[in-house]
């Protein structure tokens, strides 16, 4: 019996059609893994689902009955909750307090505390999520964070759970965790869609897959057994992918960038400490690790925003030290790690965002006079060796894709050539093909001979980009090795503190003694 | 939001606002196209009137460009009310009391001397704001009340004219006037001025890295840091560019209008300009046509006022809703996808093609 059934459902916003005639059901106590690029319309044919959105036309069937979903709460009413991206909690209130939002126990004018606690609590024993409701959420880890978003769902009687991107910033055992739990709710009945890029969970955990591209349905019947991870990047795609992307360094020369004893305590608490690497010129050193062991911190001494306390940076042989701006004039590169926070200014057209962080240059700017021409020029030519989808250079940065967004940053920071490239989370929420073409861009960037510095909260990712990789835990460096040495469930361990590399290890060929 | 945009919610702004004010009017017992018609043709019925227009525009013309460039750093400078009066108190006491100097440069002078202690006053502003974390918001109120407090002060007391009934001061010297447009009018050179001023700003923004950087820090300041660029040290040069040009619109006031300080002189035209401001959607350029926009709605409403028991402070419920709706576009919006709809409708298909170059929702 199909708990949800939507038909013919389209919508189109100015410029464009979102979804295009899309027939999509869902059964009782089934797993479906909704696939697409972004633009593709998944993210927009669920919004229409949970009442965020109106299709112009179609009709949405709950359990074979009509149903008009005007808004949220409508959604929320017949049990369909959504999880989204950016998780929606109050970081000063308490766990309790942000399931039961909305929705609170009444004794009369008085918000009913010991049943609120009461209800909470078995839910979270039933589903054995591990957690004390009355802790903060500022103090919870992004893993914890969504196993509250996910609860606020189940205290709302969900039947039908749509996650949007639920593992993009989960280690490896916290993937499998959630994985377990999601098997878990469906064994009880409830019934789950799963928006993703990610086709080897896809593989894992899916009953049945749904394909979209462009906005149209492009196949629904797709399972696991039948398929692999190249066939579905093809379906989503609509061409072949190239998966396995490994493109060791052809010609690492000297060492260019040295980070001796690193430490830096913030708030009274130690985020980094002694951190010590070396990355050579054309290779790429990784850092993976669970967000929140100082890879902010870490991002933030290199790259000017924050200084450390102590130890030293050096570029060939020269120390860098001071703000932003140095670190940019001595050859560092910045790609942030949240691109609409840090890196772009949404509401000033690509031509002012292109050259954020040149406006020393000289083909920017001659004796603090803007150079139109010559930004226009380098806006264009960002535009076009990047493939940045845009009518042209003077729209606003908001009306870009967050691919397209990405993309333009990735161009900013490498059409300067500038010796050393921090990068961080290169392609968080961006799709297959576009992620693709920028970690394309990052190999050709490193063969020039420079020195890139990959900081990602995704494994895959670190594992298949780098030449060589550390493990950031507690603020320290638990792990030094090549991608080659160990399995990903083994710097997995590393990621979560299980297991810790030994400080005394042979330099000269980098074994390593490890300790369990 | 694109430039075509923004002109829409500017125009569709002002109509809202006329439009709520004309309900106001026919609930009083008039009817509001004859009072229109009256405050159009008091304002262009004569060149003494047309003078008039420009010459009240002048000063909000000042205000409108301070706290429009002020704004572009995403900083509400609500003190260009006190800043303007610093100017007008600086200029009148350097006009009244700096003897021996030739016109232009006596005029010039007291216009800089003015225009420092206003920027001066604004670099204060800044000060409190960076050190102590303040709203900017709450010390610009304050400083409106004192600045006001303290001109009265000296209005009354020290630097009172030698005999005069009310609270002014000396009047300034011929020397410090500025040279009237029209004869007989109240239509200085400070028009000029101001417009001179208001395609310097524009420039700025646009052509040069200054400029870049306020727009950056006033966009997103934390992308900006990301990248290099200081906020704090734009804050301040943005405030004191702010309360320069307002303290030289207050001695526009003084020298080419009332030709001493007087208590009270300044009256509000540091707030309107907020107005004017906002209608302009905080670009220099267009604070030129809004501050004449709302020289046509004040010198025809002083027309009205003449011919009938309307009080001209109407024209000023304009100007205020005009801020509202200019603060707060999704009302405008909604109002215009209401209407728009039902026009969709009834016109043919391709007259309602989208458009390319509107803005996508994220994916």
């Amino acid at each position: 019996m199909q708990i949800i059934a939507m038909q013919n459902i389209c919508k189109s916003f100015p410029g464009t059609k979102a979804v295009d005639h899309v027939n999509f059901s869902l059964g009782e106590g089934e797993i479906i893994s909704l696939l697409g690029e972004n633009g593709a319309g998944k993210t927009t044919l669920m919004n229409i689902l949970y009442g965020i959105h109106q299709p112009d036309e179609g009709e949405i069937y709950f359990r074979g009955e009509r149903v008009q979903i005007k808004r949220p709460t409508d959604a929320i009413d017949l049990g369909i909750c959504m999880v989204h991206q950016h998780f929606m909690l109050a970081p000063a209130f308490s766990i309790l307090d942000n399931i039961i939002v909305g929705y609170e126990p009444k004794r009369g004018v008085f918000v009913d505390q010991r049943k609120a606690l009461k209800d909470v609590q078995s839910l979270i024993d039933r589903f054995g999520f591990q957690l004390d409701p009355c802790t903060k959420v500022s103090e919870l880890s992004v893993g914890e964070q969504q196993r509250v978003e996910i609860l606020k769902a189940l205290y709302r009687n969900a039947k039908v759970l749509i996650l949007d991107e639920p593992t993009a910033v989960l280690a490896p055992k916290e993937v499998d965790d959630l994985l377990n739990m999601l098997q878990s709710l469906r064994a009880g009945g409830t019934s789950i869609v799963i928006i993703t890029h990610k086709l080897k969970e896809t593989m894992t955990i899916a009953d049945r897959i749904v394909v979209l591209r462009s906005g149209k349905l492009i196949c629904d019947d797709v399972r696991p057994a039948n398929t692999n991870e190249s066939e579905l990047a093809r379906l989503m795609i609509g061409r072949e992918i190239n998966m396995d992307t490994r493109r060791p360094s052809q010609c690492a020369g000297d060492v260019a960038l040295c980070v001796r004893n690193l430490s830096l305590t913030e708030n009274g608490i130690c985020k980094l400490r002694n951190i010590n690497f070396s990355i050579r010129k054309g290779e790429i050193l990784g850092v993976a690790g669970v967000e929140g062991n100082g890879q902010t911190q870490l991002l933030e001494s290199l790259t000017g925003l924050t200084q450390a306390d102590a130890g030293e940076i050096t570029l060939n042989d020269k120390r860098i030290s001071g703000d932003a701006f140095s670190f940019i004039q001595n050859g560092f590169a910045h790609v942030p790690e949240d691109r609409t926070t840090m890196g772009l200014m949404l509401n000033l057209p690509l031509t002012d965002n292109a050259i954020l962080g040149h406006h020393t240059q000289s083909f920017v700017a001659r004796k603090g006079l803007l150079r139109r021409q010559e930004i226009t020029a380098f806006t264009n030519h960002c535009i076009e060796k990047f493939q940045v989808k845009t009518p042209n250079c003077s729209v606003l940065a908001r009306a870009l894709s967050g691919g397209n967004q990405q993309k333009l940053i990735m161009a900013r920071a490498l059409m300067v050539e500038s010796e050393v490239l921090v990068v961080a989370q290169p392609v968080r929420g961006i799709d297959v093909s576009a992620t693709e073409y920028i970690h394309d861009q990052i190999f050709n960037y490193r063969d020039k001979g420079k020195s890139v510095l990959l900081v990602s909260a995704d494994l895959d990712e670190v594992y298949q980009m780098s030449d060589r990789l550390v493990v950031l835990y507690n603020g320290e460096i638990t792990l030094e090795c090549k991608p080659s040495d160990y399995t990903k469930e083994e710097i997995g361990c590393y990621m979560l503190g299980v297991r810790k590399q030994c400080p005394s290890r042979n330099e000269e060929d980098g074994t390593a003694a490890v300790q369990q | 939001m694109r430039a075509l945009n923004k002109f829409k919610i500017s125009v569709l702004s002002l109509l809202a606002a006329l439009v709520i004010v004309a309900i106001v009017i026919w609930i009083s017992g008039y009817s509001p196209i004859d009072i229109y018609a009256r405050i159009f043709k008091g304002a262009f019925g004569s060149k003494m009137s047309i003078a008039l227009i420009f010459s009240e525009a002048t000063p909000l013309m000042f205000s409108g460009l301070a706290f429009a460039i002020a704004f572009k750093a995403r900083i509400i400078n609500v003190g260009v009310e006190s800043q303007m009066i610093m100017g007008a108190l600086v200029g009148a006491i350097a006009g009244a009391y700096i003897h021996g100097l030739p016109h232009m440069v006596h005029a010039t002078l007291t216009l800089l001397l003015a225009g420092m202690s206003g920027m001066l006053l604004g670099f204060f502003i800044c000060f409190l704001k960076v050190r102590f974390h303040a709203q900017e918001v709450v010390i610009c109120i304050m400083m409106n009340s004192i600045l006001l407090y303290v001109g009265s002060y000296l209005a009354n007391g020290p630097l009172k004219a030698a005999g005069a009934g009310v609270a002014q001061t000396e009047t300034i010297m011929e020397t410090a006037k500025l040279t009237k447009l029209i004869p007989k009018s109240q239509l200085t050179t400070g028009f000029l001025i101001g417009a001179a001023i208001a395609i310097a700003l524009a420039f700025i923004l646009e052509r040069t890295v200054l400029g870049y950087k306020i727009r950056v820090a006033g966009n997103n300041r934390i992308a900006g840091e990301t990248y290099g660029i200081q906020a704090t040290k734009l804050y301040y040069i943005t405030f004191m560019l702010s309360g320069f040009i307002a303290a030289i619109g207050g001695s526009v006031l003084t020298q080419g209008v009332i030709m001493r300080f007087s208590d009270g002189a300044v009256a509000g035209y540091g707030f309107r300009g907020i107005s004017v401001a906002a209608l302009a959607m905080y670009n220099p350029l267009g604070v030129i046509f809004s501050s004449s926009l709302f020289g046509i709605l004040n010198a025809g409403s002083q027309a009205v006022n003449r011919t009938t028991t309307i009080p001209y402070e109407f024209v000023d419920v304009i100007q205020v809703m005009v801020v509202v709706f200019i603060s707060a576009p999704q009302i405008i919006q909604a109002v215009e996808k209401f209407f728009g709809d039902r026009l969709k409708k009834a016109l043919p298909k391709r007259l309602t093609a989208a458009k390319p170059d509107q803005e996508l929702p994220g994916a």
